[in-house]
């Protein structure tokens, strides 16, 4: 065996870089040629989301007005808070909160909030949960209603105390058998009102700047 | 390695040897995403796509790639195959898409894809191959949606609910409701699509047992073959 | 002469299927009073039906299957099914509900598996399981202990359409509590467990009632005790490692925690421990495996309780147990006496005899 394995080895290896680049070549002119597309398709599955929820009136263009905001632990946001403003042309209606529900049955549930100006709820949806299903998946919009009972509602509409399931001496009902799940939901639900209430310039202006 | 027709090579693939109801393959994939109609053909129209071009290209390449390199040459052809499936499906059906998520990339873990690779389209010319990749993705394909059929219907009392999703705006109407507020989880989840599949495996095996039997009947001189325990029929 | 009877631990005669069965019915009419007592007609009309899909479908069963229909049917087992998932289900279930469950009991866990002795798991809790797995919502509504016949019972008319499924989901959550340990575990985080008692967490009595129906099967357990329908290991090692294990978790914190009384009287434990878990067919045969099998049901009962997803676990804690049932009879092979030390676990050549 003298220069025998050594050069096969090389065929091996050239044989093999020959083929990598020509898939990892038709891969990336796959992904050359959808990449706009899948962008655009994400940006418009986001725009979907966030537009069921936001205020009415606004112009159609919810993604573009992105507001940044610092963390705020002490309201659950772990992390600086991006949100979006609904507009008509300057004068500002109100937005859309991301918000992370923590302490549901199985993780985190990720929802969005619209508020309009006044800090009323204009409609809930969740995104993203790992709740079980046929008891905590019900708080999905296309699984059942409960999560449409909160729009109209604000900080101070159900007064004081409100803002918790009826076990807890509340006034929103638990969805049947998902008392955990209702009650994370309505638990961030409420810190973020009193987020948006300690901010009152959030939907002030039509400003993106980053003051607290 | 002789080459069998292409009768023969499409009943092996669509029926006798069928690879979710014989081979038990990709399993997977037929378990997770087989909840409804729309899912089930989705991803059994992406895992027909990866089959059918990875044994194409395998049997173009079948000469000039051989020995040691064949293996790592298959995986890389295939999980080729597979991203671009991903991208495409991102591109032209992204709800579906996001709700298939992780299984779409997961195609590329289907034995049955590098299975046909190495036992078939390595060692036959271009013709077998292509009608083995489509055949065998069929018969793969038309299990997973008569599944997904199966557990919409029975699960969630509908059929065809979202397949726009697939097939763009014109399916939006598509959806019926056979059974009103029906919601049997069990075949909702993955436990119900265990007991799904193995009722398909024991309905193919009843109609296998009944045309064995007529074929018998129709020839009364042969002698009886010789019985053999089986499981999901015979593997070939 | 009198070789033959002087050890008294010797069982007696084998006893026929049929007289066991016999005496596992007799033995639950205790619960079955007690239930009835507390929590209405639902009970009996969970009973009455579940029977009559018991019984039908082993018959369809047995036929489609070519065994003999009536003499297999005399032998009770399918009746005996029938009581236990009855008793377990929501008392006022709708019928299709009993059905879907006797359905998963009888026609897969039992004929599919090849019938009584053959099956691998526990019928009645194979339905159990199934049902509270698909159909959550009216699986986790009780009634409150209104009691049979005074003021504030339910009325057999509307026991009637409930059964007939006439009632809405929204109308029985209205008329239902939460079980015990339901409601226990549901509480907020940051109540204390005294604090939860001193409220009204339940409805009046259900506490009460649920302990005496517990006794109830208790007293029906001791009689299949006495009557050596079923032997003492399994009950005593469940009901034991359960306590054990809730003494510990209270100890740990008795602020979140309910006490071990709560977990054995609180829930399906007892009726679990002498009812379910020593189902012969599905349970580990040897003395030791039966001791090992009813620990772990203990253990995981607890477990599911304290970290689960479920208020209640006897039936997952029995199923898991019956998939780890062969497993420890394996392991815990008796020598037979005049025999040389019963080789346990897998031979090192035992792949080799097969060849």
């Amino acid at each position: 065996m003298s220069a025998a394995l050594p050069r096969a080895m090389g065929r091996a290896a050239l044989g093999l870089a020959t083929f990598a680049l020509i898939t990892a070549g038709s891969v990336a002119l796959t992904r050359a040629l959808t990449a706009e597309r899948i962008a655009d398709n994400r940006q418009a599955s986001r725009h979907r989301e966030v537009a069921a929820v936001a205020p009415a009136g606004h112009d159609g263009r919810l993604l573009d007005h992105v507001v940044s905001r610092p963390a705020a632990p002490a309201f659950g946001f772990e992390s600086p808070v991006s949100l979006w403003q609904a507009r008509d042309g300057e004068r500002v209606l109100g937005g859309v909160v991301p918000v992370t529900a923590p302490g549901g049955y199985s993780g985190d549930i990720a929802l969005v909030v619209g508020l309009d100006a006044t800090g009323t709820i204009t409609g809930v949806r969740v995104t993203e949960h790992r709740e079980t299903p046929g008891l905590g998946d019900r708080i999905e919009a296309r699984k059942g209603d409960w999560i449409e009972q909160f729009t109209g509602h604000s900080l101070a509409n159900p007064p004081a105390g409100g803002w918790a399931v009826r076990q807890d001496g509340g006034g929103v009902d638990a969805l049947t058998g998902a008392t955990i799940t209702s009650r994370a939901v309505i638990a961030a639900l409420h810190r973020t009102l009193q987020w948006v209430e300690a901010r009152p310039a959030l939907f002030a202006t039509a400003d993106t700047g980053e003051t607290p | 390695m002789t080459t069998p027709s292409l009768g023969e090579v499409s009943r092996h693939g669509l029926w006798s040897n069928n690879p979710a109801l014989v081979q038990l393959l990709g399993l997977c994939p037929l378990l997770a995403v087989s909840s409804s109609v729309v899912n089930a053909l989705g991803l059994a129209l992406a895992t027909l796509l990866v089959l059918l071009g990875s044994n194409v290209a395998v049997s173009l390449i079948r000469h000039q790639v051989t020995g040691t390199l064949r293996l790592p040459a298959f995986v890389m052809i295939i999980a080729a195959f597979v991203t671009c499936a991903e991208l495409l499906m991102a591109a032209y059906t992204f709800e579906l898409y996001r709700i298939l998520g992780i299984f779409i990339p997961l195609i590329v873990t289907n034995c049955a894809i590098l299975g046909r690779a190495e036992a078939f389209a390595s060692r036959q010319p271009l013709l077998p191959s292509a009608t083995d990749g489509l055949m065998t993705g069929l018969g793969f394909g038309a299990v997973l949606v008569l599944l997904g059929g199966l557990r919409e219907l029975f699960g969630q009392g509908t059929l065809f609910v979202g397949m726009d999703l697939l097939l763009g705006p014109a399916a939006a109407g598509w959806g019926i409701t056979v059974f009103p507020d029906l919601d049997f989880l069990f075949l909702v989840l993955p436990p119900g699509a265990f007991f799904a599949t193995g009722l398909l495996i024991a309905l193919k095996n009843v109609i296998d047992d009944r045309l064995e039997r007529r074929r018998l009947e129709r020839q009364p001189d042969r002698p009886r073959e010789h019985r053999r325990v089986r499981v999901t029929g015979t593997i070939r | 002469m009198s070789l033959m009877h002087a050890d008294q631990t010797a069982p007696r005669r084998p006893a026929s299927t049929a007289g066991v069965m016999r005496w596992l019915l007799l033995a639950t009419l205790p619960g079955i009073a007690a239930l009835t007592w507390h929590f209405g007609w639902g009970v009996l009309t969970n009973l009455g039906f579940a029977a009559v899909a018991g019984i039908g479908l082993e018959a369809a069963m047995l036929r489609l299957r070519g065994r003999p229909v009536s003499a297999t049917l005399a032998d009770n087992s399918a009746l005996v099914t029938a009581v236990l998932l009855g008793v377990a289900l929501p008392p006022g279930s709708a019928w299709w509900l009993i059905l879907i469950g006797m359905v998963a009991a009888i026609v897969v866990a039992k004929h599919l598996y090849g019938g009584l002795g053959h099956n691998l798991f526990n019928p009645a809790m194979v339905g159990y399981a199934l049902l509270l797995v698909s159909f959550p919502g009216p699986m986790s509504l009780w009634p409150g202990p209104d009691g049979l016949l005074g003021p504030e019972a339910r009325p057999l008319g509307e026991t009637l359409r409930q059964f007939a499924g006439l009632t809405s989901l929204e109308t029985l959550d209205a008329l239902s509590g939460a079980t015990p340990l339901d409601a226990f575990k549901h509480k907020p985080e940051a109540l204390m467990a005294g604090e939860f008692w001193a409220g009204t967490p339940l409805p009046e009595g259900a506490l009460t009632a649920w302990r005496q129906v517990a006794l109830a099967w208790l007293a029906g357990g001791a009689l299949l005790l006495y009557k050596r329908v079923i032997g003492w290991q399994i009950p005593v090692a469940m009901l034991g490692t359960l306590s054990l294990v809730a003494t510990l978790l209270y100890a740990g914190n008795p602020s979140h925690q309910g006490s071990p009384l709560f977990h054995l009287l609180g829930g399906a434990a007892i009726f679990g421990a002498f009812f379910i878990a020593t189902d012969p067919v599905s349970a580990a045969t040897s003395r030791r495996g039966k001791l090992l099998y009813g620990a772990g049901i203990g253990a995981l009962v607890m477990a599911i309780r304290a970290a689960g997803a479920y208020p209640d676990a006897v039936a997952f804690a029995v199923l898991l147990m019956n998939f780890a049932a062969p497993f420890i009879d394996y392991y815990s092979e008796p020598r037979v006496f005049g025999h040389p030390a019963a080789t346990r676990g897998i031979r090192a050549d035992a792949g080799e005899e097969e060849r």
